[in-house]
């Protein structure tokens, strides 16, 4: 039930996000969504081989939840923190709205916890969360101000 | 992430085979712009990582890769290891402009290839199979590099479609 409950979710927001107004140019939001795809994994990698943090469940449909959450809703929640910014004139606003995606981020991970599709050892505390999602924000935010610069010079070179 | 205790053959063929790879990007003459093919490169990053993630842990658990079941420094490498291949692939696709059969015989043929080089890896030990098998991967390739073929003419187009003002996100910095 939990499983269904994530892939529904993971279903609306990916057509919520096609129907939406994007602000963003399709290729950034590729970039945006492959770099957050190889710095998340790589952290979950670390923490579920390497520190024990996390453990993800051995079960298919469990399994199927969790590479749901990784390979969908993390890249389509920062492509979206990412193109709801670019609509906000004044920092303070982003920076509004890059609180409230950390809080939303570790939310998720709360109720993921609560499903029991990952489970977060005693060795895991909150701030981790909230330092993984704001590293995460940053690291693509850093790959994607380079691209865009990179790219912006190559469309006034055509 | 844990660095080899001991250098072995698996490590020495990743490190040479990345420092060959880049020299190779890097000398070959310029074919796509430089967005273009740090979209290549990312997309033919990503695409064996989730592979990777989703048969080689649990609960199939399929493979290991490297030394130890555990992430490291040398399995991050790897990551950037496969991206010239799908980079070399799409090069020699666009350089002669392959078409309809032509097409298909160059998906096979390097599909083919990728299983030979995976049979080397495998004898670098770098793999280690647990309940896959070489066979397996060759249908995968097809797959992955029809997705390639798929994925760049689909960029290209946008690329080539992308006006300035299209580019809005940091404009209130640039200007």
């Amino acid at each position: 039930m939990y499983t269904s409950l994530i892939i529904s979710y993971g279903v609306i927001l990916t057509v919520a996000f096609i129907l939406k107004k994007k602000k963003m140019h399709m290729l950034e939001i590729i970039l945006v969504w492959m770099s957050s795809i190889f710095i998340y994994n790589n952290i979950a990698f670390l923490s579920i081989l390497n520190y024990s943090l996390i453990k993800i469940p051995d079960h298919n449909h469990g399994f199927l939840a969790y590479e749901i959450f990784r390979l969908l809703i993390v890249p389509l929640s920062i492509v979206w923190l990412f193109d709801v910014n670019s609509s906000l004139a004044s920092i303070g606003r982003k920076v509004i709205n890059m609180l409230g995606f950390i809080l939303y981020m570790c939310s998720l991970d709360y109720i993921l916890d609560e499903f029991k599709i990952v489970t977060h050892t005693n060795s895991w505390a909150m701030t981790y969360s909230i330092g993984l999602y704001s590293g995460l924000a940053f690291c693509v935010y850093v790959t994607y101000f380079f691209f865009h610069k990179l790219f912006k010079q190559e469309v006034l070179k055509k | 992430m844990n660095s080899p205790q001991n250098y072995d053959i698996n490590e020495w063929f990743i490190i040479i085979g990345l420092l060959v790879s880049i020299l190779l990007i890097i000398l070959l003459p310029k074919r796509f712009p430089h967005t273009i093919s740090t979209l290549i490169l990312m997309f033919c990053m990503v695409i064996p990582i989730i592979l990777d993630t989703m048969i080689a842990t649990k609960p199939f658990d399929f493979y290991d890769i490297n030394d130890t079941s555990k992430f490291e420094l040398f399995d991050f490498l790897l990551w950037f290891f496969y991206a010239p291949f799908g980079y070399f692939f799409l090069y020699g696709f666009d350089k002669w402009n392959l078409r309809s059969f032509g097409l298909l015989i160059y998906i096979i043929v390097s599909s083919m290839l990728a299983v030979g080089f995976e049979f080397i890896t495998i004898k670098a030990h770098i793999f280690t199979f647990d309940g896959w098998h070489l066979f397996y991967s060759f249908p995968i390739y097809l797959v992955v590099q029809s997705a390639y073929i798929a994925f760049y003419l689909w960029i290209k187009t946008l690329f080539h479609q992308t006006k300035l003002s299209d580019l809005i996100y940091f404009n209130k910095t640039d200007t």
